[in-house]
């Protein structure tokens, strides 16, 4: 599954490593995500579009049909 | 990772190479095969390779989710890597690939065993979920 991570992880100026410490991950966790190479779990998900401050649809993209 | 955990690493693999090392030795000069350095040579070798990805010996320390994905995954694949080992082994270590040539009972169950395993696993695993 596509994401936009990057795109608002850069917008809210944060590192991938401050990502990595607000949702208790690694830093090669978010790098994972960030180039499609890992799906995360729900709670993960929840996790980053909280940090990031927006919702689910605006950071994942459905490979079946958009957003 | 850091120099420490590099020494570390270092000092496990010197010590495989000591142990497979001393057996291969054994073996060419003496024709003697010694179980216990062949079981500890492995030991040392996965001691290594345990502290190289995850800076532990026995594979534990903190894991996040990826780490986990990574473990799922390989436990998968290295199950299917060593059921094609064990076929290997009985076939070379017999030396015929006829089944009703080989003698070693005991790796022919073994080998057996590893088409059973995943799937009686998985049976019962199901049963949690069903």
């Amino acid at each position: 599954m596509e994401n936009r991570i990057k795109e608002y992880r850069e917008k809210s100026g944060l590192s991938q490593g401050k990502l990595a410490e607000k949702c208790n991950v690694s830093r090669q966790t978010i790098n994972a995500i960030e180039n499609n190479k890992y799906d995360p779990s729900l709670q993960l998900a929840f996790d980053i579009a909280r940090t990031l401050k927006v919702t689910m649809e605006e950071l994942f993209i459905s490979e079946k049909g958009g957003k | 990772m850091n120099k420490t955990k590099k020494i570390i690493a270092l000092i496990t693999f010197v010590v495989f190479l000591s142990i497979a090392g001393f057996s291969l030795y054994k073996w060419i000069k003496f024709k003697t095969v010694d179980a216990g350095s062949i079981f500890f040579s492995f030991l040392a070798l996965s001691y290594f390779f345990n502290w190289l990805n995850w800076g532990h010996h026995e594979g534990g320390g903190e894991k996040d989710e990826l780490d986990r994905h990574i473990e799922t995954q390989s436990a998968k694949i290295g199950y299917y890597v060593l059921m094609i080992l064990s076929g290997l082994i009985l076939f070379i270590s017999e030396g015929t690939g006829k089944f009703n040539n080989i003698d070693n009972y005991p790796l022919v169950i073994v080998v057996g065993l590893t088409f059973i395993t995943v799937p009686i696993t998985e049976f019962v695993y199901s049963k949690k979920y069903k």
